[in-house]
């Protein structure tokens, strides 16, 4: 490994850790808070459900709790992806401005503390599939490809939205905003609808595609959004190559105007 | 007055600064504005241009100087003048609008203690992530950690998280940690006026010695202190060089006289 490879890989590795540990020491619950907001997501939804607001014609093997815990932990995932960046961002500003490496390790340490975070939510999930014994056969592991696209689809818009993030107050609350109706927008709580405004609205968000396919590979449906999670792919890759470098040229000039 | 010759001077500098200029914005929105203008066209490969906008001035102008190896410069200025900003320009923290830094080999230090510390993490910790932030290995961090605790005479509380740190030890550890450094310039921002007589005493102590390493350049206020250790001093005012001065008390008096003196605070 090059001598800087080796430097990268030293500071993002104590970035990461350092985060860890400061996050969680303060807590008694710790790592649970990584998926106690999914549980009692999840938890509101099947109330709803049962009482007839959401309609679900999964099969009687496959639980609403399973359908609708599996979509919020991958969607927590993606925007986990979304929000790290900007949060370890705006908690390393006075470090930027009053010490010089190299920036990008702090992109390195949140992608890991998101990988972090994604592993533990899917050691809950596995939990959950092992309870209910939910086990389609191998094909199932496939999932991860999915799971991966919407990472870095997360990723990608993060890079772009970074620095307006960083300079206007305004962009933070307006992205709590589009996080809200983003969830609603997103087949996770219910299926991909079949007609009217929702599948259309649905369908040109391009979230509903990976987490769909996550969900039909693990609850053994038919994976139908194959082609389309592909073009995510492709599109978020694009996005996120640029980004990196739309990242590395502005973060300075960014971070000393804030 | 010397102004640094260098054409006469030998050409063995580890840092010579050629019309470095910085601009800063007073207005916060207009310098967001302006920021994002800025990265607009460089991201689209177009030129930036040297004109100051409204609201913007030259927090640094056309400074130019060289750095020779076992040179200790002090930089000399009333606050404001551009101090820091010029350390942070050779640190590379800043991007300069204009001019150019040739460097041969490294500069790095404080620019301020205790950045990056994490309050809830240990001393230890925080070590372990400072050094790192330096440009430190794990494996380097590893065989100077000791020399740190050492330096920084913290041996006890190197597992209490450093919230319950005083100023004072917070500065310890932070110089501690600097003082590992060996790079071909070291850069020392007024730093060195936190903490107690003692630990002062290291401090310079460490700085003298660094010049058979390299070269230090440091800011401060404390004229005894710059007579001292420093080998020349470079003087600023309101962001532009009245010159470096080999002959330190020179210097000083030029500093003292000329410009405390037509500024009155």
């Amino acid at each position: 490994m090059s001598e800087k490879l080796r430097r990268f890989a030293d500071l993002t590795w104590r970035l990461f850790a350092r985060n860890i540990r400061a996050a969680h020491r303060k807590s008694f619950l710790g790592l649970f808070w990584l998926v106690i907001p999914s549980i009692i997501n999840a938890a509101v939804w099947v109330l709803l459900k049962s009482n007839g607001v959401i309609q679900f014609e999964g099969s009687d093997n496959m639980p609403y709790v399973v359908f609708t815990l599996t979509g919020i932990l991958f969607w927590h995932n993606f925007r986990d992806a979304m929000e790290i960046p900007f949060k370890m961002m705006e908690k390393y500003q006075e470090i930027i401005k009053n010490l010089s490496f190299d920036h990008l390790s702090i992109m390195g340490a949140s992608v890991l503390e998101v990988l972090f975070n994604s592993g533990i939510r899917i050691v809950l999930l596995i939990m959950v599939f092992v309870f209910y014994g939910i086990w389609s056969g191998p094909q199932m592991l496939l999932f991860i490809l999915p799971a991966g696209i919407l990472l870095l689809l997360g990723f990608a818009l993060s890079m772009w939205i970074m620095p307006f993030y960083l300079m206007y107050r305004d962009v933070p609350r307006l992205f709590g905003f589009a996080t809200q109706f983003g969830f609603l927008f997103t087949p996770i709580v219910y299926e991909v609808p079949q007609d009217g405004s929702l599948k259309w609205l649905t369908m040109i968000n391009p979230v509903t595609a990976p987490l769909v396919t996550v969900r039909d590979l693990l609850l053994g449906g038919e994976p139908d959004l194959v082609l389309q999670s592909f073009v995510v792919f492709l599109v978020a890759l694009i996005l996120f190559l640029v980004g990196v470098r739309i990242f590395r040229i502005t973060c300075l000039r960014v971070v000393e105007r804030i | 007055m010397s102004f640094s010759d260098t054409d006469t001077r030998d050409s063995e500098f580890i840092l010579r600064t050629n019309g470095l200029s910085k601009k800063l914005c007073k207005n916060l929105k207009l310098s967001l504005r302006y920021g994002l203008s800025d990265i607009g066209k460089k991201l689209l490969g177009g030129k930036v241009s040297d004109e100051l906008r409204p609201k913007e001035f030259w927090a640094l102008q056309d400074v130019s100087f060289d750095l020779r190896k076992g040179e200790c410069m002090a930089i000399l200025g009333r606050n404001g003048a551009g101090k820091s900003t010029l350390l942070r320009l050779i640190a590379g923290i800043l991007q300069a609008d204009h001019g150019e830094i040739d460097l041969r080999g490294t500069a790095k230090g404080i620019v301020s203690l205790g950045v990056g510390f994490d309050p809830f993490l240990t001393a230890r910790e925080n070590v372990f992530v400072n050094a790192a932030l330096l440009g430190f290995t794990t494996r380097e961090i590893d065989r100077v950690y000791n020399d740190i605790v050492r330096f920084a005479e913290l041996s006890e509380f190197m597992d209490t998280p450093v919230r319950y740190f005083s100023s004072g030890m917070h500065v310890r550890l932070g110089y501690a940690i600097v003082a590992q450094l060996r790079p071909d310039v070291l850069l020392v921002d007024e730093v060195l006026a936190v903490g107690d007589e003692g630990f002062k005493k290291k401090c310079l102590g460490r700085i003298r010695q660094h010049t058979d390493y390299g070269a230090v350049m440091f800011v401060s206020h404390e004229m005894d202190l710059i007579r001292e250790v420093a080998t020349s001093c470079l003087l600023l005012h309101k962001g532009k060089s009245i010159g470096v001065y080999d002959d330190v008390d020179e210097g000083i008096r030029v500093f003292e006289e000329d410009i405390m003196e037509v500024s009155p605070s």
